[in-house]
């Protein structure tokens, strides 16, 4: 396995790899490696200080509610089925002949 | 594609989409607000593709999802930085994140996206319209803000 070195850890530090090659540098390192627990450590502790509030059922709901208000109010009822209509119609035959 | 069709894609973002707008304003009732205005300018802007999607075509639904979520991450951050310009003082007060929220909307954004939603670096350099040089250091500076107003971490992790 490829060691790890400077030139492949800098885009690993700077969170440009993809998966895949995340995966791949961290392979790379031996386990218990300084490096890899010092930013794991430090992902940790910038996840602790980011919120990531849940939406509770009743928000939900209000906000539900008002996206379907909105919807109404810019795209109303009577568009959707019409054009849904027109569009099956025209993509249908209109004589088939069976033999 | 008809209403139902249209909320079953939207639905399962929504927990997502509003961590994202109460990290950026810090106050439930206004993330609300907001996310329904990012909608509003969505759907403006969506009208004819809406109408025009038929529900059976998979592959076009399939793409047009993956840019649905995206448009309104989008929308969300610029709804907040036009808040943030007209008022003087958007932060309502959360003293769990203080310190988060005493950083600017734009590191705030990043460091969420980032690390919180896992964003691909493709897709924050669209959101932020930078470069992908402009993009690492943004987030660099970002990360060593965070750390420097908050000295609980043990140790220089950014040296």
């Amino acid at each position: 396995m490829e060691k790890h070195t400077l030139g492949n850890l800098i885009p690993y530090a700077n969170g440009t790899l993809s998966d895949k090659d995340r995966k791949k540098v961290i392979s790379s390192l031996e386990p218990g490696d300084e490096y890899i627990n010092r930013k794991k450590r430090e992902k940790e502790f910038l996840l602790d200080l980011i919120p990531e509030k849940r939406l509770s059922a009743i928000h939900k709901r209000q906000l539900i509610q008002k996206m379907f208000v909105t919807t109404d109010d810019l795209i109303p009822k009577e568009k959707f089925p019409i054009i849904n209509k027109v569009k099956k119609f025209l993509n249908k035959p209109v004589v088939s002949i069976k033999y | 594609m008809n209403k139902n069709k249209l909320f079953t894609l939207i639905e399962p973002y929504l927990d997502q989409l509003f961590s994202f707008a109460f990290a950026m304003v810090g106050d439930e009732q206004t993330s609300l607000n907001i996310i329904n205005d990012a909608y509003t300018v969505f759907i403006m802007k969506e009208r004819d593709t809406i109408l025009e999607l038929e529900e059976d075509n998979d592959k076009a639904l399939k793409y047009w999802k993956n840019t649905l979520i995206f448009s309104l991450y989008e929308e969300i951050y610029q709804l907040a930085r036009k808040r943030e310009l007209e008022q003087e003082n958007i932060y309502l007060g959360n003293d769990e994140f203080s310190e988060y929220f005493k950083l600017s909307l734009f590191n705030r954004a990043l460091l969420f996206l980032k690390h919180i939603d896992e964003m691909s670096m493709e897709k924050l350099e669209m959101i932020f319209a930078l470069e992908r040089h402009e993009l690492v250091e943004a987030l660099y500076n970002a990360n060593y803000k965070l750390s420097q107003i908050d000295q609980s971490f043990d140790g220089k992790i950014w040296s």
